[in-house]
């Protein structure tokens, strides 16, 4: 088949912002932080329709495992039937365990937010926590500083206006999963709102803001596990025991809607013990409501190995270096080269095949290393290597522990990573491994790749590309302190001597023979 | 002893989280107070109000108006000031606020407080007054058990104790 002849597009390649370092209270790791013993568990219902405006929801109180009030809420404009349903609801003696839920006005709930999340500090938690809390805001700004890009909502109204004598909360989205969420000053806060979480002395600190111990499920689960879930695939997942049930229709007040949401939010509670306790399971120092992704888990492993990042180890490490690197970071890589048309396949599947490649190119040696350093202008001796090339080479182990490498190549129809906005519908930022062309062979119109990149594409097309520099990565030395830790609490991992990666790769393959877990956490661990 | 459910356990759980907050984290009297209502926030070494007042040479004992001042201004009772403190002000702080409070005076409202203050002080003298007694005997008995034998109560005025079954 013709190659079609080649589009331009923009691309855009990430950077390596060298900004100067600023004290923030927001994400300072050597705060103390201990976790609340209490938590505030809610859950909101909507309309069906596209502005999915609030009917009601519910709120379960619970202290150290123990739910010591449970209520329902209404909206403010919430029509008098389905307030009339909402109150039936709680008059009626109603078969479940627990405190008889009583119905308040939104204003009510509001207030129990501001005594418990705020100045009770206590966790906010939700699935999907973005979604519920906007649906209680009856305003939303812009958000500024941290969170620009993302809003303010404004929860507690005064007159017209919101009330300054009270905080914002500010979301900034990261993606479907993750949200940076934190509460904004408020005017005049209380002399014991300005101590600091974990503070030794009591202390009030004129600069110090309470950002809220928000907790969303939904980021939790996906930290924990590395995939997307919903409430009832995380509750599987987690083996709760009341999991998340269903209910005929949507949007409508009634009294199995309600039932609905007061299950949605024991659900919720159940699921949020659960993950607490496999959260605990890691011997890490992370504050819970700052795990955004297996990656924050990672690093304080890291962490808790006294691996310090690169630069902390090694300040002057030449960031031009990063800035190369940086601008070939594409992330994972899934490429499809035969589409829309039907064709046999044969399944095949790659155990670990990142800790597997990260073995392979023997990745752990520069994470514990005592310096990186970098080997420049090496631009013949990898078009060297690049030349040799072949397939049957892969499977020789030696072949990987050349490939820590970066090139600058001038494309010309090699298949390499590239960050486009290829859908005109979207028009959002996607990564896409295509046929790329630097439009003229001029040196500015070069690009950095990471030599596996460039390796994949040789493989792909069979020619070798411009190459006009190139860069290799040597480890030195190997840290000092390193500390032994134990994976999940359970498996001894000795930086110095072990490759953690391995180490991994072996426990997951090990985890069919294990006795000591039970059937639902092996399948879990399975799939992480 | 498991004491009984709180009427408002959010409110509880915000005034005990605000308190801990204000003496700091595992604050601790060298006397071994670790109540932080019984604490002095800001005190340098951290100390609770009962060594505060030891030291400064005035009464430890405060005079706790069981029924909440606004339903009898009269009757109080001398109580430790740290367990005035951190037990019963915390178990009136529970109360709804106009029973506590009883700003018109209401004779219902006094009659109230007067039930509630009532079980609050039986349980606080129930926990401090006879509890310990209980633990005593528990700790005696085997101990006499150790000593003596299973059956050490045979031929002692002990016997006349014995249950009748």
């Amino acid at each position: 088949m013709p190659r079609p002849k080649p589009t331009p597009l923009p691309i855009a390649v990430r950077v390596f912002p060298d900004w100067p370092h600023e004290e923030s209270d927001f994400d300072r790791p050597d705060r103390k932080w201990r976790l609340p013993d209490s938590s505030l568990v809610f859950d909101t219902e909507t309309r069906s329709d596209h502005v999915q405006r609030l009917t009601f929801g519910s709120y379960r109180f619970v202290r150290k495992g123990e739910c010591l009030a449970r209520n329902l809420f209404q909206a403010d404009d919430l029509p008098l039937a389905d307030r009339l349903i909402l109150r039936k609801f709680v008059d009626t003696p109603y078969q479940v365990d627990g405190p008889r839920p009583d119905l308040l006005t939104t204003a009510q709930f509001l207030t129990k937010v501001f005594d418990l999340a705020y100045r009770a500090r206590c966790l906010l938690v939700a699935f999907n926590f973005p979604f519920d809390i906007s649906r209680l805001a009856f305003n939303s700004t812009n958000a500024r500083r941290r969170f620009t890009g993302g809003f303010s909502f404004d929860l507690w109204p005064y007159r017209d206006g919101r009330n300054r004598f009270r905080p914002s909360i500010c979301i900034k989205q990261i993606d479907s999963k993750r949200a940076l969420k934190g509460f904004t000053r408020r005017e005049e806060p209380d002399e014991e709102d300005m101590i600091p979480d974990g503070s030794m002395t009591g202390r009030p600190e004129e600069d110090y803001t309470f950002r809220g111990n928000f907790l969303d499920l939904r980021t939790l689960a996906f930290a924990l596990t590395d995939r997307g879930h919903t409430l009832e695939s995380a509750c599987e997942e987690f083996d709760v025991e009341h999991g998340k049930e269903t209910v005929k229709r949507h949007g409508v007040v009634t009294e199995e809607y309600i039932k609905y949401n007061l299950r949605d939010v024991l659900a919720t509670s159940e699921l949020a013990i659960k993950l607490l306790e496999e959260y605990q399971k890691h011997p890490i120092n992370l504050q819970i409501t700052k795990a955004y992704s297996p990656a924050s888990i990672g690093k304080s492993y890291l962490r808790a190995m006294s691996i310090p990042p690169i630069l902390e180890r090694q300040p002057d490490f030449p960031k031009r270096y990063i800035g190369h690197a940086q601008s070939a970071f594409f992330g994972g890589r899934t490429s499809a080269h035969i589409r829309k048309v039907a064709v046999s396949v044969v399944y095949t599947d790659f155990l670990s095949m990142y800790p597997t490649v990260n073995s392979l190119m023997n990745l752990w040696k520069f994470v514990t290393a005592e310096e990186v350093v970098v080997q420049e202008h090496c631009a013949d001796s990898t078009y060297d290597w690049l030349t040799e090339l072949n397939p049957p080479l892969l499977f020789q182990q030696q072949t990987w522990k050349e490939l820590p490498a970066f090139v600058q190549v001038i494309p010309n129809g090699e298949i390499l990573p590239s960050r486009g906005r290829y859908n005109p519908e979207t028009n959002d930022w996607q990564v896409a491994i295509n046929h790329v062309y630097a439009g003229d062979a001029k040196q500015n119109r070069a690009l950095w790749f990471s030599l596996p990149d460039v390796a994949a594409s040789v493989l792909l097309t069979g020619r070798v590309p411009t190459i006009v520099d190139a860069f290799r990565l040597i480890p030195k030395g190997k840290l000092t302190g390193l500390t032994p830790t134990k994976l999940r609490g359970m498996i001894d991992v000795d930086p110095a001597d072990e490759d953690f990666f391995r180490v991994v790769i072996q426990e997951r393959i090990g985890l069919e023979g294990r006795t000591d877990l039970s059937k639902v956490e092996k399948s879990r661990l399975k799939k992480a | 002893m498991k004491k009984p459910r709180l009427r408002d356990p959010e409110g509880a759980a915000k005034r005990a989280a605000v308190a801990r907050r204000r003496v700091g984290e595992d604050a601790r009297c060298a006397c071994g107070e670790a109540r932080p209502l019984a604490l002095v926030p800001g005190s340098h070494p951290m100390i609770c109000a009962k060594c505060q007042r030891q030291k400064r040479g005035h009464t430890v004992m405060d005079n706790h108006h069981p029924f909440a001042e606004a339903n009898d201004p009269k009757t109080t009772v001398p109580v430790s000031v740290n367990d005035h403190r951190a037990d019963l002000n915390e178990a009136q702080n529970d109360w709804p606020r106009q029973t506590r409070e009883n700003p018109d005076g209401s004779p219902l409202l006094a009659a109230a407080g007067i039930v509630r203050g009532f079980i609050d002080q039986i349980l606080y003298l129930a926990e401090k007054g006879l509890l310990w007694v209980a633990d005593v005997l528990e700790k005696l008995d085997d101990w006499l058990k150790s000593k003596f034998g299973p059956n050490y109560w045979l031929g002692t005025p002990l016997e006349t104790f014995v249950p009748k079954k």
